[in-house]
């Protein structure tokens, strides 16, 4: 049933500029690991100064979509036009020029944090010193403390200072706050849209957290399956998908969703989930924001607005389907 | 990017490579002073071919840090995340590695050089053949403790299969490691080959080498590294349960082949031969001729008759050839490897040559062979040592009438009183520790000894009580070793014994000493007339490194030039205790003189061990009497 997943809306962003090209783009990014599918066509387009949040579930795809964009492995197919570049792989000139912080730490124990950074600026042209040892100084982070004693919140810090004292073009984050506690992951969050806000960086993060989404992200795309399943602002996801409710007329008769299907098609609805609670049959269905507007749709219908966490069950949940 | 790789490895294992450093330098070091001290210690090259130890061993810890502890720690991944591309950080290790294998090689080499430089006649042909030789090895060496590195968590359960799979190969086939590349290119010729340089054996070092590199590279970035990046995790304790029961399946079916294989039996061309290997039993007697052909027979029914005693179905075959350089006392034994065989060498063609002596060494290494050398085990040595005697002695004909036990052989009877004169009597213990009592009194005395065991058991229990007790111990048939060590454990010569006589050891023992003490007054002006021998050896300093060894004997009065005064000694290799008697160095003593002194033709360099023992022959025992094995070290 995988193959029925197909994406339910790609829109352009607000704030894109039409003149600029994006700062990533994918094209039908496909990757197996022997028999598993991991990635199966992704297609990605982030603009300058976004901050994009990569959504799913997890073992949705993500980190491998981040590894090809990152150059660590190659696509089986499709192509990542990356900076002002089209390949296949992401090469090392452009590697320089992105910031990444990887989704677990593995660092030198025994190396400080200073040199850790020493270690690192050799890898890139435009690393400067004093920006790092800034960071450093921002993130409270001790220069000379070993990097096997810092705690989880402490590494992901130093992992950040490494990947923007360089200062990159594009920072590219895997789900950094995973295993951070709720302040140390604020606190995260908060950084990332300085930068952004100070600098005009663009960053794409991997996460399968609605609220950091909800927080930081301008943009989002949700992956499902190693399939792209939405890619589009916040709000018009938000204000796309709602929750119908529907009551049958008597206690004698019964809603089936057989009976709706044909009604929603032809007024351009799209089912995402459903459920029946209590005799009543509860959709979760997508349309284009204009087409909420018209309550005659669904007559006996209570529409409801929904959460964005709602939402991203109703996306990256299992496809009604798959039911 | 380069620079700063570098600059992390160096930061990261300083240390290993200062210790890898030291520990080569202490061991060229130490190679080089004990090469020294020693006498005839040849070409100083052999020093380089000792060398390559110490070059494995700094590649295998070289590797470990510098690729296993990386993956290991899962580090690597922090590289993949940096602008390096993958294949890079692997070349930047192995050259790494490769260097400092290099330096260490090339600083071995060149010391030696200078050293060989003067002592030894040296052109650039023989340079460049050594270079090429010990270089190829050294490179060999660490390609292939680079591929080792890349298997991660099997890398100890691989490493103990290459390690047992050495040990095996040389057993399981005719080919000995020394004779194959790479150790082949700094064997035996290494040091003195100049003329012919082993191209072949290079070729196939160089290959090796370099198809071990390119697996290591591409075990590294197979699949993107996730290969190597698996292989480098920890193991599961299922898989550690897995990977030790097949390391022990392993053990156990190589033995079980091993043992299961039967060796080819030799081939002696130009030789008299009696018997098939269908009937079980080969006499070859070399070179032909009518004597030979003599000597084969008596030999082929002396073994037939032996095989019907201990119902063995089939002895391995034996092989004699004449030497008419040795003494006609002296039965050298070969070795005969991956061949089934005895091979034995005597002067059978001398007027003086004796078959029951002769017999009695081929016994002792027909059933030798026989039992996988089982036999030769001190706790039942004493079985073997008196069945000898008790064998080729069989036929004698008894002196009283009834016949008594010990009656037959009054030489073997002179024996037993003599080994058992003035000293504690024989306990089960003390069997036990059967080389101990022929380091006091020769393996003559001791099998004479041994051989009135035999006699009066016989007499107490029955023949075919002692028969069953004789088999039991003399004829296992070729066993598989484990299986083997197990019975031996739970069955010792003592519970055989019982078993089979029905008689305690200790009980036995007692009615023996009982027998002898019996014995004892009729023969004892004769055991006072033996002669006794006794002498003393001292290292006398001749340099700081070497001494001198000069010995004096005290002895009877009996100036006999029949008694045949030797002083046998031989220098001991590290660790052993006793050497092949035909390692033995005999130095004839003059026999005019009541005191004797002398020096020892050869100087020995401090740290060597002599064993040495005095001996005089004695007609009425028709053996040796020793002054008793010692050990000495000059200082």
């Amino acid at each position: 049933m995988l193959e029925n997943i197909a994406p339910i809306v790609t829109t352009q962003s607000s704030d894109c500029v039409a003149d600029q090209p994006p700062v990533l783009k994918t094209r039908n990014l496909k990757r197996s690991f022997g028999k598993v599918e991991a990635v199966r066509g992704v297609d990605l387009n982030v603009e300058k100064g976004q901050i994009y949040g990569f959504l799913g579930r997890n073992g949705a795809g993500k980190t491998s979509t981040i590894r090809m964009i990152m150059g660590i492995i190659k696509p089986d197919e499709g192509e990542i036009h990356l900076l002002g570049k089209t390949t296949r792989r992401t090469s090392i000139t452009q590697k320089q020029q992105i910031g990444y912080v990887s989704q677990g730490q593995h660092f030198y124990p025994w190396m400080s944090c200073r040199a850790l950074g020493r270690f690192v600026s050799g890898f890139y042209p435009n690393w400067d010193d004093h920006e790092f040892a800034r960071l450093l100084k921002v993130l409270e982070l001790p220069p000379d403390r070993r990097s096997s004693h810092l705690s989880g919140g402490m590494a992901v810090k130093l992992a950040l200072a490494l990947a923007l004292a360089h200062r990159p073009a594009l920072l590219i984050l895997d789900e950094p706050t995973a295993g951070l506690d709720a302040v140390a992951r604020r606190e995260f969050l908060e950084i990332i849209q300085k930068q952004t806000r100070d600098h005009g960086r663009t960053t794409f993060f991997s996460t399968h957290r609605i609220d950091e989404v909800e927080r930081v992200a301008d943009r989002v795309g949700i992956i499902l399956k190693g399939t792209m399943r939405y890619e589009g602002s916040l709000s018009t996801l938000t204000a796309s998908v709602r929750e119908i409710r529907l009551t049958p007329p008597n206690k004698f008769s019964t809603l089936r969703s057989e009976n709706i299907h044909p009604y929603t098609e032809a007024n351009g609805f799209e089912i995402l989930n459903q459920k029946t609670v209590d005799g009543q049959l509860q959709l979760t269905a997508f349309a284009q924001p204009a087409s909420w507007s018209s309550q005659k749709t669904f007559p006996y219908a209570q529409i409801e607005m929904l959460s964005l966490e709602d939402v991203f069950i109703a996306c990256a949940g299992n496809n009604v389907s798959d039911l | 990017m380069i620079l700063a790789i570098l600059y992390k490895e160096l930061r990261q294992h300083w240390w290993a490579f200062l210790l890898i450093v030291l520990i080569c330098s202490l061991g060229f070091f130490g190679q080089f002073t004990s090469s020294t001290l020693s006498e005839g210690h040849g070409s100083h090259f052999t020093l380089l071919t000792k060398f390559g130890i110490f070059i494995a061993l700094a590649s295998l810890v070289l590797v470990n840090r510098l690729v296993a502890s990386e993956y290991h720690s899962q580090t690597q991944l922090f590289l993949e995340s940096l602008p390096l591309p993958r294949g890079r950080m692997i070349l930047i290790k192995y050259l790494l590695g490769l260097t400092v294998i290099t330096l260490l090689a090339a600083s071995a080499f060149t010391v030696t050089l200078l050293l060989g430089l003067r002592t030894e006649v040296i052109d650039s042909n023989f340079i460049a053949y050594l270079l090429l030789r010990f270089g190829a090895f050294c490179y060999f060496t660490y390609c292939f403790f680079f591929l080792y590195g890349f298997l991660g968590r099997y890398r100890i359960a691989f490493f103990i299969a290459i390690v047992f799979t050495s040990l095996l190969f040389p057993k399981m086939t005719d080919w000995e490691l020394t004779d194959l590349p790479p150790i082949e290119l700094i064997g035996a010729t290494f040091a003195y080959e100049r003329e012919h340089f082993p191209l072949k054996p290079f070729a196939v070092t160089i290959s090796l080498a370099f198809i071990f590199s390119l697996a290591g590279l591409a075990l590294a970035t197979l699949r993107e590294g996730s290969v190597a990046g698996l292989l480098g995790e920890q193991m599961s304790h299922r898989e550690k349960v897995s990977i030790a029961g097949l390391i022990i399946a392993l053990i156990f079916t190589a033995y079980f082949i091993d043992e299961r294989n039967p060796k080819e039996p030799y081939q002696m061309h130009n030789a008299s031969c009696v018997g098939s290997l269908a009937q079980g039993i080969v006499v070859s007697v070399a070179p032909p001729s009518a004597e030979g052909q003599i000597l084969a027979n008596k030999i082929h029914e002396d073994l037939t008759a032996l095989s019907l005693y201990l119902q063995i179905e089939k002895l391995p075959p034996v092989f004699v050839i004449r030497r008419n350089d040795l003494d006609p006392e002296t039965h050298e034994a070969g070795s005969l490897k991956n061949k089934e065989g005895i091979i034995m060498r005597t002067n059978f063609a001398h007027s003086e040559w004796d078959f029951n002596q002769f017999n009695e060494s081929l016994i002792a290494r027909v059933l030798g062979a026989y039992s996988n050398d089982r036999i030769r085990k001190e706790d039942r040595f004493w079985v073997l040592d008196g069945f000898t005697l008790f064998w080729s002695r069989r036929n004698e004909v008894p002196q009283s009438s009834p016949p008594k036990a010990l009656d037959r052989s009054p030489d073997l009877l002179l024996r037993a009183l003599y080994g058992t004169s003035e000293r504690p009597p024989l306990t089960p213990s003390s069997m036990r520790r059967w080389f101990s009592q022929q380091d006091e009194l020769g393996h003559e005395i001791t099998a004479g000894i041994a051989c009135s065991l035999l006699r009066v058991l016989e007499s107490a229990v029955g023949e075919k009580k002692c028969q069953a007790f004789l088999r039991s111990i003399l004829a296992v048939k070729n066993p598989s070793r484990a299986s083997t060590s197990l019975r031996d454990l739970l069955a010792p010569p003592e519970k055989l014994f019982l078993q089979h006589t029905g008689m305690q050891l200790a009980d036995f023992l007692s009615l023996w000493q009982q027998e002898l003490q019996r014995l004892r007054p009729a023969y004892q002006e004769q055991l006072n007339t033996l002669p006794q021998i006794s002498g003393e050896l001292e290292f006398v300093k001749l340099s700081l490194n070497s001494s001198q060894a000069n010995y004096s004997l005290v002895d009877s009065v009996d100036k006999s030039p029949n008694l045949k005064k030797r002083l046998y000694y031989a220098t001991l290799p590290p660790f052993a205790n006793y050497v092949p008697e035909h390692l033995l160095i005999p130095v004839p003593l003059d026999f005019t003189a009541n005191s004797h002194s002398g020096i020892l033709p050869d100087d020995f360099p401090r740290g060597t061990r002599l064993l040495f023992t005095f001996s005089l022959y004695s007609k009425a025992l028709k053996c040796r009497i020793i002054s008793g094995w010692q050990r000495k070290e000059a200082h």
